[in-house]
Parts: structure tokens; C-alpha cells; sequence
């Protein structure tokens, strides 16, 4: 499962990203993430199964769309709380679903 | 509603999605593309730079600053190439993007008429440089808005025989033909690039000013604690700042003084973004000591982050973003350290950094000496850091009692 994860610059991502694949892991998942800068999105969303966006990507949110629906990807926005909190658990979750629905 | 609910309501709608058309725009995301893409290079300058600061304790390290002529030094090529690549790319017109962008290089140094001696192309390296974003900025635009226009509406009739690679090789030849005389054409008989910044110096004498410096800083901020990326103004910003730590390293270089103080190594490295944008490490500091459990453990996540200036969990977790109370904190904060920061540096109290260095993740406050290698710069931030954490402290408190009474309500409410 790769997964995703797009903000500004592809730092503010970096934590969560991490803390997502490790609960991933230690649900017996294989899975692997990077995070990109969103202005990268639309060169490099092929090499991935599923979006998550930070939540300042809000504003970005119709240029995130357009783009995962030309390359048919599912995605999410990362809910404020999880975000802030790094709560890997919770942002699986979300992408468990995208995926699997 | 409460006024308050309206206000809410009002930022995180229809205000939001205005914003949102306006920065979704072709052209405005290219030049956001624009600057973070070629962050690495700039970067690359810095760490030259930062190795070259040590020399000053260590001085058998050898002196890497032509590194810079190979990086920060070829930026507005870089930019030539980006600009236009982006917005063609905005625009779907995929088959087409890397010659639009290669013909827009082409522009830049034809414009620049350069003069050819002995076998070697002599360009003005200015003009490939720093001294040349205002002109690739431009001229990327330009290009990006001439190209796509042409290329959507084609040459040839939609239903043509001939193969689509070939239509593309035809389109392409003729205007890039015509793009490069004319570039050659006004290259020859104007100097674009000492009249731009002619036209723009009105601007940058604007941005330089006390008022400019304090209302960029108040722009990018509000910006942020809307929700918005703050990387929509940033462009402006950037080419500001670039351009004023490049004069300020010029004039040491020549034996003056820097007098530029809009520098994002002033505003980001040293003493306007404390913790990140709004100088949220004290307000992250008042969230460990907090009584409400959800802040204090937002607070405690979020920390780390903090220390190496990356702030989105702390705004988007306190919440600051879309949250009146904090957003007028965030606010006060934004305008009172930015002025202090430009007075001190302006009664010349501080060493006004000349070194380009860009690294806005280094924890502060290293990063603030580092760019000044002076030592007062250290006094100055400490100030400013107490000063931040005092502002904060009405607003915070009056956002934290909302929270613990609506924590307690909720205790109740399951008892």
C-alpha cells in the first residue's frame, strides 16, 4: 500500500507520514509512504495507491481533485485534530477505507 | 448565531473559497510552483554560504563561495524555464511544456545580449541571476500566457492528417523562431533588465520601508491563519527578499555596509518567525503549561515541530486557523514583532545579515546567529521571544477558558 501525503513543501507531512506506516505495520500491513510538495502532485501521483492531503491544503482542495481524478486516485484531507496530534492510527484508518471502498 | 459564529462561519466559507479561486489561478500557481521547486538551489548557495561563517573560527576551510555563482547565481534561468513550464502544464498543454520552457531560457539570454569574444558566450552574470528575476519573472508569464493561448488554439485544423508529433514540431518551430528575434530584436536596442527595475523599484522602495516590510509580513500571516497557504504571497516576498540579500551581499563584498533589512534571513532565520510563521514557539510553550487536556497534548505533539519552525500543528491543532480569538493574537503578534525586529535593525543595534542562507528549518536560535554572526542578534531574539510569549498570553487565556469550560461541560454531559 503506498501512500501519499502532500502539504507545502512536503516537511509538515514528513511526521505524520512516518507515524501513519507504523500503524500500518503493526497492523500487518505493507506499507510505504512519501511526502511531496503539492505543486509535485501531478508527477509523481502514479507511483502511489492513495492521497492524503495536510490541512492546509484545503485551499488547494479543487486542483488536489482535478488531479486524482485524471489519474483516478482516491484521496483525503487529513482531519485538523489528527493532523495536529500526528495521529498515525487514525490517518491508516482513512486511507485503509479510501482504498478498500 | 453569535457574531462570533457568523464571523466563523463567513472566514471558513465563502471567504475561503474566494481565496481559494483566486490562488488556484494558472499563472499565481506558477509561481508558487516556481519558488519551491527551486528552493533546492537557493539552499545549495546557503549551505556554501554557511560553511564560508565558519571560516571565520576555522580558517583552513577553503573558501566555496563560487558555489553560489553555479546555484543562487543562475536562478533566473531556472525561474525562465519553470514559470512558463508551470502554467503550460496548469493548462493540460502536456506535448508542449519543455519547449515552451526551453524557448523561454532562450528569451532570457537573448534579451540579455550577451556579446560573443574569442569563442566564449559573455553574459552579464547579473542578469542570469539575481539581477535577473524581475525580467524571468515577467518574461515567464508572458511566455506562459503567449504559448498556451497559441498552442490551444493551434495551426493547423483540428481534423488534420498529419501525425500529431509533427504538428507539434511545426507549431513549435515557428513561434519560437519569432519569440527569440524578438527577444534578439529588443535585447539589442533596450536594456529590459535595468528598466524593469526601474518599474519596479517604486515597489521594492515600498517593500524596503518600514510599512512594507511590517504589512508583507502582516499579508503572508493573514493569509495563514485563514487557512490559506501562506505560500501565495510568498513569491512576491521571496523575489524581494532574494533580490535585497544579494544587494546587501554586494555591498560587503564592495567594502559597504547592508542596508537591506527585508531578508528572509531576517524575517525567517532569525527574528520574525519564531517557532514558524507568527512566532508560535512561545504560544506552543503556553500550551504545554495548559490545563485544558486536548491543548496540552496538542502542545506536546507538537513541539518538536515547533523547534525546527514548522508550525501547521500548532495552528492547525490549537486551533489558531479560523479561530477569532487566536487569530487576533496571531495578529497583534504579527505587527508588533516585525516592527520591533525593523527598528532595532534600522537604529543599526544589530548587524543587518548580508549572507544568503535560506534555511528556514534550523532551530532559532542558531539559525539567528548564524546570519549575522553577531551576538546581540542572540539578545535581540531573546527579547522578542518574551515579548511574543506576553502578547500571547490574554488571547490564549481567553481561548483556553472557552476550552476547559467547554471540557468540563462535556465531562458532565457523559456523567
Amino acid at each position: 500500500m503506498r501512500i501519499l501525503f502532500i502539504c507545502g513543501n512536503g516537511v509538515s507531512s514528513g511526521m505524520i507520514a512516518t507515524r501513519t506506516v507504523k500503524a500500518g505495520e503493526s497492523q500487518g500491513y505493507d506499507v510505504t509512504t512519501e511526502a511531496y510538495s503539492y505543486a509535485e502532485l501531478s508527477e509523481v501521483i502514479d507511483d502511489f495507491d492513495v492521497i492524503m492531503a495536510a490541512p492546509q491544503m484545503k485551499c488547494n482542495e479543487d486542483m488536489i481533485k482535478e488531479i486524482c481524478e485524471e489519474h483516478d486516485r482516491k484521496y483525503a484531507i487529513i482531519d485538523n485534530y489528527v493532523f495536529s496530534t500526528l495521529d498515525g492510527t487514525k490517518c491508516f484508518e482513512v486511507a485503509k477505507n479510501l482504498l478498500e471502498n | 448565531m453569535s457574531f462570533y459564529g457568523k464571523l466563523q462561519e463567513w472566514l471558513a466559507g465563502p471567504f475561503t473559497q474566494k481565496m481559494q479561486k483566486f490562488m488556484q489561478n494558472p499563472y499565481m500557481r506558477a509561481l508558487q510552483t516556481c519558488f519551491s521547486t527551486i528552493l533546492p538551489m537557493i539552499m545549495v548557495g546557503s549551505l556554501a554560504s554557511l560553511i564560508n561563517t565558519f571560516r571565520n573560527f576555522w580558517d583552513w576551510i577553503p573558501d566555496l563561495s563560487l558555489i553560489n555563482s553555479f546555484s543562487f547565481g543562475l536562478i533566473s534561468l531556472f525561474m525562465a524555464f519553470l514559470i512558463p513550464y508551470s502554467v503550460m502544464e496548469s493548462k493540460k498543454l502536456h506535448k508542449q511544456k519543455m519547449i515552451t520552457g526551453f524557448a523561454s531560457i532562450s528569451a532570457l539570454v537573448a534579451l540579455a545580449n550577451p556579446q560573443f569574444v574569442d569563442g566564449n558566450l559573455v553574459v552579464n552574470s547579473g542578469y542570469v541571476g539575481t539581477g535577473g528575476m524581475t525580467v524571468a519573472l515577467v518574461l515567464g508569464l508572458v511566455i506562459g500566457a503567449i504559448f498556451s493561448t497559441y498552442f490551444k488554439h493551434g495551426l493547423f485544423k483540428k481534423n488534420t492528417s498529419l501525425p500529431s508529433v509533427v504538428v507539434v514540431w511545426f507549431e513549435s518551430i515557428l513561434i519560437v523562431f519569432l519569440l527569440i528575434l524578438a527577444c534578439m530584436f529588443i535585447g539589442q536596442h533596450f536594456d529590459l533588465f535595468s528598466l524593469l527595475e526601474v518599474v519596479f523599484a517604486p515597489l521594492a522602495n515600498i517593500g524596503n520601508t518600514y510599512l512594507g516590510f511590517v504589512l508583507l509580513y502582516m499579508i503572508m500571516a493573514l493569509c495563514y491563519c485563514c487557512g490559506l497557504s501562506a505560500w501565495a504571497v510568498w513569491p512576491i516576498a521571496c523575489a524581494l527578499y532574494l533580490t535585497n540579500i544579494a544587494a546587501n551581499a554586494a555591498a560587503v563584498a564592495a567594502g559597504q555596509p547592508p542596508i537591506y533589512i527585508a531578508t528572509d534571513e531576517v524575517v525567517f532565520m532569525g527574528w520574525c518567525c519564531l517557532g514558524g510563521m507568527g512566532c508560535t514557539l512561545p504560544l506552543n510553550i503556553l500550551m504545554l503549561r495548559s490545563k485544558s487536556k486536548k491543548i496540552n497534548t496538542i502542545g506536546k505533539a507538537a513541539i518538536a515541530s515547533s523547534i525546527f519552525n514548522i508550525n501547521e500543528p500548532v495552528m492547525y491543532g490549537l486551533p489558531v486557523v479560523l479561530n477569532p480569538v487566536m487569530m487576533l493574537g496571531f495578529m497583534v503578534v504579527s505587527f508588533i514583532i516585525p516592527t520591533v525586529t525593523y527598528i532595532v535593525f534600522k537604529l543599526g543595534l544589530v548587524a543587518i545579515p548580508a549572507v544568503a542562507m535560506m534555511m528556514n528549518f534550523l532551530p532559532q536560535p542558531i539559525s539567528t546567529f548564524m546570519v549575522n554572526s553577531d551576538f546581540k542578534g542572540i539578545i535581540l531574539w531573546a527579547l522578542l521571544f518574551v515579548l511574543a510569549y506576553f502578547v500571547y498570553l490574554p488571547f490564549f487565556k481567553a481561548y483556553e477558558k472557552q476550552e476547559i469550560e467547554r471540557e468540563q461541560e462535556e465531562a458532565q454531559e457523559e456523567a
